[in-house]
């Protein structure tokens, strides 16, 4: 029989994602929030608690979910009121901003239950803060065990955490995350800075770019790099992250952290409980050592503005801008630094004469080879773009070409670059690919 | 998906049964077992492998190639040759060699640049006996 001292308990809301997809193909619905994290402890096959916050309408049904993942006791600490917990999601793969919009969120109160798990016998506990008191929801909970806070979401001030009555062994935080953006000076150091005093451990995942460990103030930066493959849904992977984390944390910080990392990918992978847990399953009879030297992509947030891209696209003020502006909102919602030779060196009225497209001309070339990547959009086959996609090759700069409508499909837009598709989680994952290997050559 | 349409949740562990074989590459929605997918893959760093700083060449197209982990996952000839790195997008498949499971393929395209060597290969899943 488990002991229930080691089976960790996780804490958090229950909602429903329900993931809007292009037409013509089905839209996604399963249970979300916590139960991500369910998941992940199902796959590595860690037994496990939930306390969770939740619509009535959704409390049978996570009951019987969640005993189906092997969960040994399920807590009801309150019920959510006057709202759904239904979550939309528009971007399922993360290019950009994923625009979740959660259904009548400003009609949200949550009532809490006079629940006492003080007495349970639990040594980790996995927080997800929601829209719920974060102290009163640690008063319910045992004062001996340690907490794991993955603040990515629903935490405004971090002072918050000082309050929690229990020791505080991990924070983990996520470059998707807005308080990051607020708290970390645009790097590891304002992170340390902002949350060092309140955990042993920090973990840092910067999405496409791996992820970073502080474990304490004398170890290196433990850097974990990210897996990157064709993703179909990466609503979750975070929670997965965390909960392998902890699940593993008796093999030690780096190796619970490899193993999250691991498993947080192929959860971006599949969507089928079953298949993902297969992937996991297998990813846990390679050693650490092993998974050390296979390698990844590793693109630290901040170190991903020493490498400038240069937008080669018709980036005009008229015409269609769809997926110029895609492009610019996914580069940038990442960190890069987009240059824009069209914003910075003029859009020229179209009878310009020919010494001023000759300055013009100069000028962009110039701007091309000062920068790491070309990242070329040439929508409605403009000229300037292919022609910017040639001298980009000759000039050994690397290209990648977005052509989502395929009208580009030629051979030299095709085999010059280093990269070619009409699906940009392709060629973000390409952009992350190339600048890591600069970064770590 | 495990979960379709939106009349319920329904993505309860063993209640989907996903392809577990299949040979093309279409995988929306992350259905099929990616042990099972064949691929191609454009290798890396050729010039630092034993092939190349051996013979100062590349290997002809149809040239037959085996997957193995050698810290990173590298394709190699029948005699055991380091021929070029699989980009790590592929390193899942270290998990799936684990498993029994192996990747064998031929050189398709090679060419000695300039600019660049390039060295593109297919492979086959062959599934645990």
């Amino acid at each position: 029989m488990t002991s229930k001292k080691t089976v960790p308990l996780l804490v958090g809301e229950v909602f429903v994602d329900y993931t809007i997809t292009e037409p013509a193909a089905e839209n996604k619905l399963r249970l979300g929030g916590v139960v991500h994290a369910a998941r992940g402890l199902w796959a590595v096959g860690a037994p496990f608690s939930v306390a969770a916050v939740l619509p009535g309408y959704l409390e049978g049904k996570t009951r019987d979910y969640l005993a189906a993942l092997g969960c040994v006791d399920f807590h009801v600490l309150g019920y959510v009121l006057g709202a759904p917990n239904v979550t939309a999601i528009f971007d399922a793969t993360e290019v950009a901003d994923q625009g979740y919009e959660t259904l009548l969120r400003d009609e949200k109160s949550i009532v809490l239950s006079q629940v006492d798990l003080s007495n349970q016998p639990c040594r980790d506990i996995l927080i997800f803060p929601g829209t719920y008191d974060l102290n009163a929801i640690c008063q319910m909970l045992p004062a001996t065990a340690q907490l794991h806070l993955d603040i990515a979401y629903d935490i405004d001030d971090v002072r918050v955490i000082k309050d929690c009555r229990q020791k505080v062994q991990t924070i983990l935080i996520s470059t998707s995350s807005a308080l990051f953006r607020s708290i970390s000076g645009g790097g590891l150091d304002g992170l340390r800075l902002s949350l060092g005093q309140y955990a042993s451990v920090i973990i840092l995942k910067e999405n496409r770019g791996g992820t970073r460990m502080l474990l304490n103030a004398d170890a290196p930066v433990e850097r974990l790099p990210a897996q990157l493959g064709a993703t179909v849904n990466s609503v979750g992977v975070g929670d997965v992250f965390a909960a392998v984390y902890v699940a593993t944390l008796e093999q030690g910080c780096i190796e619970a952290g490899w193993r999250a990392s691991y498993a947080a990918a192929a959860y971006s992978q599949t969507t089928y409980p079953d298949l993902f847990k297969t992937y996991v399953q297998r990813d846990l009879k390679l050693t650490v050592n092993e998974l050390q030297e296979l390698g990844g992509v590793l693109l630290a947030w901040e170190k991903r503005r020493d490498y400038p891209i240069y937008l080669a696209a018709p980036d005009f003020s008229y015409g269609d801008r769809k997926a110029v502006d895609k492009a610019i909102a996914s580069l940038e919602y990442h960190n890069f630094v987009v240059r824009r030779p069209i914003l910075e060196n003029g859009e020229l009225p179209r009878d310009s004469d020919t010494a001023v497209l000759r300055d013009t001309y100069q000028a962009d070339c110039a701007l091309l080879k000062k920068c790491s990547l070309v990242f070329a959009v040439p929508t409605a086959r403009d000229p300037g773009t292919l022609v910017e996609i040639g001298i980009s090759i000759e000039a050994g700069v690397p290209v990648i070409v977005y052509d989502p409508s395929g009208e580009n499909r030629n051979t030299m837009v095709i085999a010059g670059p280093q990269h070619y598709s009409p699906d940009l989680d392709s060629c973000l994952n390409a952009v992350f690919s190339i600048l890591s290997g600069v970064d770590q050559s | 998906m495990g979960s379709s349409g939106s009349g319920r949740i329904s993505d309860y562990p063993g209640s989907s049964s996903p392809s577990k074989t299949g040979g093309s590459s279409g995988n929306g929605s992350g259905a099929i077992d990616r042990c099972t997918r064949a691929f191609s893959a454009r290798l890396e760093d050729v010039e630092q492998c034993e092939y190349f700083r051996r013979l100062g060449q590349i290997p002809p197209v149809g040239t037959q190639l085996i997957v193995a982990q050698r810290k990173r996952l590298v394709a190699q000839t029948e005699g055991g040759e380091s021929v070029g790195y699989l980009p790590t997008s592929f390193n899942y498949l270290a998990a799936c060699m684990k498993g029994g499971w192996a990747y064998i393929g031929r050189v398709q395209r090679a060419t000695s640049g300039p600019p660049v060597i390039s060295i593109s290969a297919d492979f086959l899943a062959m599934g645990p006996k």
